[in-house]
């Protein structure tokens, strides 16, 4: 029987015979005629090293697992540290050009050299940095919050809220991300927190449908209607049932998000529309730098190259390995 | 039982199956036969291992199971240490196989016709207007009306039964030996399950083959089975002969079950009877009987390394310590 | 009924009654197409359970018990007909008497494992209920969650534990007992232990007739499984195709079935005694359900019941009593084997 033989899936219970996490050992000694109480239940023993619930113990467990997940939070932690303790121990005036100073190459005091105006390479790296990230964390948890909000309202209520609800996001999906930002990005005097706002506003469109698809499966779950039937109203429903089962997902979309808003404003600093000067951000270093790349002045574009692929890797790494561990999880809860 | 009215020989098997924590005994020491002709019952409760002896006798284990020991052999074919090629030769053709599922067993995009005449075109040497000729002979026989319509059909056009009758069609369409069927009316109703049991009857005394039904339902089994095994805990409890297994069953497991079980004619005015507890988990069985933790009648001589069966009749053995015994009274009033 | 004090259930207050009730499902057509077909889930059901009374619902998948049962516990509303409980019409609630309704009518679900939150503890799922109605304060709920484990048979330090670590029967107490958190007067049960094995099916089936008579509530105990149902309800209902063909005492229907459904049904139980089974004469029945989106005229059975002649195609059936308190929906009822036999009860 080949259709069978094809189709033949493993998915029978008894092929995965006395699933350990379902099946608690230990039992009382009640004889065989008992019917009824505490005589005729099981104690259930403790579950060992099966599948931690608590998002930490995953966390650990998925790392320990995923070796390509922990270089890309050791990288992420360097690169942190660098950014942000770097200046501390590292100091270099980052506010008043020094034209006697210009395109030094890497050398003593200016272990990476300085750019076209004198600023030293290795300290405007580190500012950069800060505002790189800055932002990607800051857009990435305001997409991550309007998203998850607007999907799980749109796909709870489903009906004629949802389909209003998306089709907002459907067109705004509709606009080209990066004329919009193009445009805002000249109307407005860019800052820190008008690039965190206005990089969120145009990303939370993704968020707000995996969370919309995922609250979709949830809501017809019994859990769900026991919930309803015990007279709980909707947002006690959206933040008790709901968004903890998504968490998983949440968190790994948020994990990109971060990636593409920090993507997303090295191309707006190259473009020249990110944070004006004197304010250091790498994508502006690197367009500065490729003006002199003909000239060999290697120093000047590399380090900020590589910092940007560093970090947003690091980041696609460990959304990546994060994504692994809730799939396991989702399996083993489900 | 000489050897050539053996449909099928199982000694000693043990088959393995590996989890996220290790490997587990899924089948431990499994041994019985099936005569020509005959109907054998292997009932049990999910995660006894009834399912993986059976998929072991169809040789078709999945890649997480592997026989460590012990023989399958089909009409005095060995099954064990075949490989994959080989394998793929024997079933479908000695050995039939239909699932509890028609609708996840058939492929949703293949027509009905095609998949009933696959098996016949892999394992004869034919034309296709043949194989198609002998499909719509198989689904006149298995009760489908019309079948040069069905031929043509696609599965989510038919019922359930439909489905499941197409099938039972494509596992005999090679006249296999043995006809393994999994919990093959477990996803029917009952008026539908019935005109399926009646089937299987109709078709061994037309085809003259062997069926190993595996069902968890009593009432299944006492409707067709000649011969049951009853599987607790990855090992066979006891094996006898319908009649005696109903009316003088030895073992303490395969009494609780029969007891256990509410029928049309229970006393309403008691509480059912019920076994306190839950089987073991397979990864925590120790030597001895698996049955005794829940059983009434246990004591220290259950937990004996090595217990052997014990022979009521030729037929029908046990391993039960404590068996039930004949007791006249009860014998023949059953 | 051997055991239940029938006459309780025959003079006690109807707790609900459902009076021509029809839910009828758009089929899912193309978008901006109306919807011309409907399936027809639950046609024209009137029905009566007595307060305290355990009422079983039973037929075949598809019949529309399951649809029947959301519609009673109020998860879902009727396209016509009035659905009353303890003398309110669930149909026209909304908002918070909606909620205070739902404080009195719980579900039992069939599968113990999907309607626990995965991501709760179970004293945090059973306190829900508790925190949702906002009575008690934290340490009162405390206790109350611990009475309910008692009740249910389960230890305290199952609170503790999250549902991936426990069997199903032990879930399906935990349903159990969050059912009965809130004290309510109404429980529905939709396949209770059809996902439980065997051996658990009886502890849970035991545990819920004990607590059923504890408490004196009212259950609608919805199954496939007339064996299960014999043993749990006092009063029966058999469906087909959304129509309720037979209903009364189920020491009535289980043993003089007036319906040749429900004969077919009993008689294709699959009975754990060989003998029994091996000379077992009745033909079984045949054909396949119809199709709900376009069901046969006059009486839905028809295209595959035995008796049928012309009249079944052009007239549909009004139900009449055979017996006390049974009722059947069929022009040709069978004749009772012995008219004699012992019938209780009023209703």
């Amino acid at each position: 029987m080949t259709a069978a033989d094809s189709s033949f899936v493993p998915n029978d219970p008894t092929l995965a015979p006395n699933d350990p996490t379902l099946a608690p050992s230990g039992s009382s000694l009640a004889p065989g005629d008992s019917s009824l109480g505490p005589a005729g239940t099981p104690r259930p023993g403790p579950v060992p090293g099966k599948a931690p619930i608590g998002v930490g113990r995953a966390l650990v467990a998925g790392l320990r697992r995923n070796r390509l997940m922990l270089a890309g939070l050791v990288v992420l932690v360097l690169m942190v540290g660098f950014c942000f303790l770097g200046p501390v121990f590292y100091h270099s005036d980052q506010t008043n050009a020094s034209l006697a100073d210009q395109t030094l190459p890497p050398g003593p005091g200016h272990p990476l050299g300085t750019d076209a105006v004198g600023y030293d390479q290795l300290g405007r790296l580190m500012l950069g940095g800060q505002s790189a990230i800055e932002i990607g964390l800051g857009a990435a948890l305001l997409a991550v919050v309007l998203g998850t909000a607007w999907g799980a309202v749109a796909g709870y209520f489903g009906g004629a809220v949802d389909a209003m609800m998306m089709r907002v996001v459907d067109a705004m999906l509709a606009i080209p991300a990066i004329l919009l930002l193009l445009v805002l990005s000249t109307i407005w005097h860019p800052s820190v927190p008008k690039l965190i706002v206005i990089l969120g506003l145009l990303a939370w469109l993704g968020p707000a449908r995996f969370v919309r698809g995922e609250t979709l499966t949830i809501r017809v779950r019994d859990y769900v209607k026991a919930a309803r039937l015990m007279g709980a109203r909707a947002p006690r429903i959206i933040v008790r049932h709901v968004l903890p089962n998504t968490v998983g997902t949440i968190m790994v979309n948020a994990t990109f998000q971060v990636a593409d808003a920090i993507l997303a404003v090295a191309t707006l600093s190259y473009l020249g529309l990110g944070l004006p000067p004197p304010a250091a951000t790498w994508g502006g270093m690197l367009s500065s730098g490729l003006d002199y790349v003909q000239a060999g002045y290697w120093w000047l574009v590399y380090p900020p190259g590589i910092a940007i692929v560093l970090v947003v890797a690091a980041f696609y790494l460990i959304g990546d390995g994060l994504r692994e561990i809730f799939d396991a999880r989702l399996r083993t809860l489900r | 039982m000489t050897e050539q009215h053996i449909a099928a020989r199982v000694e000693n098997l043990c088959v393995d199956v590996a989890t996220r924590d290790g490997s587990l005994r899924a089948v431990d020491g499994a041994s019985l036969t099936i005569a020509e002709g005959e109907v054998f019952g292997l009932v049990g409760e999910s995660g006894c291992g009834k399912t993986t002896l059976g998929m072991a006798i169809a040789g078709l284990l999945p890649s997480a199971a592997r026989t460590v020991a012990g023989t399958v052999s089909v009409a005095g074919r060995t099954l064990t240490g075949l490989r994959e090629r080989e394998l793929r030769r024997i079933r479908g053709d000695l050995v039939g196989v239909v699932f509890q599922d028609p609708m996840t067993t058939l492929n949703p995009t293949m027509k009905v016709g095609r998949q009933v005449a696959e098996p016949f075109r892999l394992h004869r040497d034919t034309t296709a207007r043949a194989a198609r000729h002998a499909a719509e002979q198989m689904l006149d026989l298995v009760g489908l009306p019309n079948p040069g319509r069905v031929l043509d059909a696609y599965p989510h056009q038919l019922s359930g039964g439909m489905r499941q009758r197409v099938c039972i069609a494509a596992a005999l369409i090679c006249r296999p030996k043995l006809l393994i069927a999994d919990e093959p009316t477990t996803a029917l109703d009952v008026t539908t399950q019935d005109q399926i049991l009646r089937l299987f009857q109709r078709l061994r005394a037309e085809l003259g083959m062997s069926i190993l039904l595996v069902t968890h339902d009593m009432g299944v089994i006492a409707a067709n089975a000649d011969r049951v095994g009853v599987m607790y805990a990855g090992q066979l409890a006891e094996v006898g002969p319908v009649l005696e297994i109903f009316d003088s069953p030895q073992h303490r497991y395969t009494r609780a079950l029969l007891e256990s079980v509410p029928t049309l004619d229970t006393d309403l005015s008691r509480p059912l009877r019920t076994i306190p507890g839950l089987p073991p988990r397979l990864d925590r069985v120790g030597p001895g009987c698996r049955f005794a933790p829940r059983c009434g009648f246990a004591d220290d001589a259950c937990s004996a390394a090595d217990l052997p069966w014990r022979e009521l009749s030729p037929m029908h053995s046990h391993r039960c310590v404590h068996p039930r015994g004949l007791s006249r009274a009860e014998h023949s009033h059953g | 009924m051997a055991d239940q004090p029938e006459n309780d259930a025959g003079t006690a207050p109807p707790l609900v009654s459902l009076d021509r009730v029809v839910k009828e499902y758009p089929v899912a057509g193309p978008m901006f197409r109306r919807a011309a077909q409907r399936v027809h889930a639950v046609s024209d059901v009137s029905l009566v359970v007595p307060q305290g009374a355990s009422f079983g619902l039973v037929g075949e998948s598809g019949c529309g018990k399951s649809t029947l049962g959301r519609l009673i516990v109020g998860l879902e509303r009727p396209t016509s007909g009035t659905i009353q409980v303890a003398g309110e019409d669930t149909t026209r609630l909304r908002g918070a008497d909606r909620r205070r309704f739902w404080r009195d009518v719980q579900l039992v679900f069939q599968d113990p494992r999907s309607s626990l939150d995965p991501r709760m503890k179970i004293a945090a799922s059973l306190g829900e209920p508790l925190a949702v109605q906002r009575e008690q304060a934290r340490e009162q709920r405390r206790r109350l969650i611990l009475d309910l484990l008692d009740e249910v048979g389960l230890p305290a330090d199952a609170m503790r534990r999250y549902p991936h670590e426990m069997s199903g029967g032990q879930l399906q107490r935990v349903g159990i007992a969050r059912a009965l958190a809130v004290r309510p007067r109404l429980v529905v049960a939709d396949e209770p232990v059809s996902g439980l094995d065997v051996s658990v099916r009886a502890q849970v089936l035991n545990l819920m007739r004990t607590l059923q008579r504890a408490h004196g509530i009212t259950y609608i105990v919805i199954s496939h499984d007339l064996t299960t149902v014999r043993y749990f309800a006092d009063h029966v209902g058999v469906m087909y195709l959304g129509k309720l063909v037979e209903t009364g005492p189920v020491a009535s229907v289980y043993t003089r079935p007036a319906h040749p459904y429900t004969a077919a049904l009993l008689a294709a139980i699959p009975h754990p005694d060989p003998r029994r089974e091996r000379h077992k004469e009745s033909a079984s029945l045949g054909g396949d359900l119809p199709s709900a989106v376009d069901p046969p005229s006059g009486c839905r059975f028809r295209t595959r019941c035995p008796l049928a002649t012309e009249l079944c195609a052009v007239e549909e059936p009004r139900p009449r009593n055979v017996a006390p308190g049974h009722q059947v929906a069929c022009h040709f009822p069978l004749p009772s084997p012995s008219p004699a036999a012992e019938t209780q009860g009023p209703r």
